[in-house]
């Protein structure tokens, strides 16, 4: 299926065509019943930090795609995509939201979400699935998670038919929000056109880690397009808080 | 900046700490394991001398305590090259025989070494640290002489001119005194005593009021000269309460140990300042989120804790 673009974009309309009413009744996805998202292994404070970041940047919107990146892994991207995606599923009712794993390297929703980790995105995209399969749970139901399967091909490659096919798009026609969980920027320079098309980036860096260079190729990777805040992850600090509130 | 700073400084504060205790601790030990000197020390009672009722030294007019007054007049006196060689000459015979450049040395030392200070009203120390406690006693008995006799001489100086003074308007009082007797005495061979002649009666009077004046002087005179004999007395001023002894130790505020500890801190302070500040800027880590301006096109959207911190 690689390369034929407008087959993929068809094949994915098609499958939601159906509606997302529930996980069974969904219309050419591969579905599982049984299935569904555990709750994340996420601290409460940690997911209202999240929260707050959200509210910083999103303000009052009410759909959108939001991209969550960070210049290396182990920075916490992954916690924040899920906790960003659960918080605007709970936050809003009837409302739809989608968390796209294209971290194909080194998927992790899957398993923060404890599900299974393929088949998923990859397989569809190199035509071994001929379904998206799709798990649905968090509050009614309304938290959506696109696992990023496991590939046999180039990464680099899933995400040109990904881009090519405007998989994005079809995906938003039928979310209101969608959170993607983009791999490293530092080096995987095929992220850029993909997280330039978002509305919204959230750069996630850790305490003492990430490094103010890595930001700066981050920040040319990512250019002007749209709004990028960015949430520090980690945060060990041992400031007290009476000191931090003055500074 | 400053958050950097903060970081780092929150994030090695024990260690920060540690440093700063541990190492001004070790060297003020280090101190006082090196330091061999002994503290020989003189506790002196002063007073404010009255020689006569109405005769005191002018030194003693101000309202400072006697000890402040001696002791200040000491702490000068150190200072002064004239004494302190007396006093070296007098605790060490070898004081003479010394080269130009170890006498400037001793004297140096000298005026150094030897602290003058008050306990009370009435009372001071003199004290002196040296390696040889023997040699400390003699130098301090030999302040305590020199402090004597140059009391004693300025005294006595004082005494000399009030005396030549008194004396010399003595000397005047008296002559005038024999003139005016003598012209009652003319007067009264020329013209017989009158009790009724008013000219006899004027010089009379003035013989009276000259009398009295010299015997005036006189009398303060008199008062001089009998101080004169108690100034020889140093006692008079200042009397030796505790002889010359070897202080018992006492970890003091001039104690080299205190000292080198003080050094000590303000070192690791400031090397800890310069630490903080070398690894708040040439750390390349975000240390906050105040961080991301410097990286530029970044909106600060807050911190979260550290995953699994509580679990």
């Amino acid at each position: 299926m690689i390369g034929d673009h407008h087959l993929i974009a068809q094949g994915v309309r098609e499958a939601l065509t159906g509606g997302l009413e529930s996980p069974g009744q969904l219309q050419g996805f591969r579905s599982r019943p049984t299935e569904s998202l555990d709750q994340p292994a996420l601290e409460s404070e940690f997911v209202e930090a999240c929260r707050i970041a959200l509210a910083k940047l999103v303000s009052l919107e009410d759909e959108g795609v939001i991209a969550v990146c960070s210049a290396r892994r182990r920075e916490g991207r992954s916690s924040v995509a899920t906790a960003l995606a659960l918080t605007l599923a709970r936050s809003q009712a009837q409302t739809r939201v989608l968390l796209l794993d294209l971290d194909f390297g080194h998927a992790r929703q899957a398993e923060l979400l404890a599900v299974s980790p393929a088949p998923g995105l990859a397989e569809f995209l190199e035509g071994r699935e001929r379904r998206l399969r799709l798990v649905s749970g968090g509050p009614n139901n309304q938290l959506w998670l696109l696992p990023a399967g496991v590939h046999i091909g180039d990464r680099v490659r899933l995400f040109h038919v990904f881009k090519g096919a405007a998989m994005l798009s079809v995906l938003r026609e039928r979310f209101q929000w969608i959170v993607v969980d983009l791999p490293p920027l530092v080096g995987h320079l095929e992220v850029s056109p993909l997280a330039r098309a978002v509305d919204w980036r959230v750069m996630v860096g850790r305490h003492r880690r990430t490094t103010l260079a890595d930001l700066r190729e981050c920040s040319e990777v990512l250019g002007d397009d749209g709004p990028t805040g960015f949430l520090l992850t980690g945060d060990s600090t041992r400031i007290p808080n009476w000191i931090r509130r003055r500074l | 900046m400053l958050h950097r700073a903060l970081d780092v400084v929150f994030q090695h504060m024990f260690r920060l700490i540690a440093v700063v205790v541990v190492v001004p601790l070790g060297v003020g030990i280090v101190g006082l394991v090196l330091d061999h000197s002994s503290t020989v020390e003189v506790r002196i009672w002063a007073d404010r001398p009255l020689y006569s009722p109405t005769f005191a030294t002018d030194r003693f007019n101000s309202a400072d305590t006697p000890a402040d007054i001696e002791s200040g007049l000491l702490r000068e006196l150190i200072g002064t090259t004239s004494f302190s060689t007396k006093v070296l000459t007098a605790a060490d015979p070898l004081y003479s025989s010394m080269s130009a450049d170890q006498q400037e040395r001793a004297l140096a030392n000298l005026q150094q070494d030897v602290v003058v200070s008050t306990e009370g009203v009435h009372l001071f120390t003199v004290s002196y640290k040296t390696l040889d406690t023997n040699r400390g006693r003699a130098l301090v008995q030999a302040v305590i002489t020199a402090f004597g006799n140059e009391v004693q001489t300025i005294d006595s100086n004082q005494l000399a001119t009030v005396q030549r003074s008194l004396q010399s308007q003595a000397d005047s009082a008296l002559a005038d005194m024999n003139d005016a007797v003598k012209q009652v005495q003319t007067y009264q061979v020329q013209h017989g005593s009158g009790l009724n002649d008013p000219e006899y009666q004027t010089l009379v009077a003035q013989a009276k009021s000259k009398t009295g004046r010299y015997l005036a002087i006189k009398g303060q005179l008199d008062d001089v000269r009998g101080t004169q004999s108690a100034v020889t007395q140093p006692s008079a001023i200042f009397h030796v309460v505790d002889q010359p002894y070897v202080v018992p130790f006492k970890l003091e505020r001039r104690a080299p140990a205190v000292k080198y500890a003080a050094f000590g801190l303000i070192g690791v302070l400031s090397a800890e300042a310069l630490l903080v500040y070398m690894l708040a800027r040439r750390d390349p880590g975000i240390r906050s989120v105040q961080d991301v301006r410097l990286a530029g096109g970044f909106k600060p959207l807050g911190s979260a804790p550290v995953l699994g911190r509580h679990r």
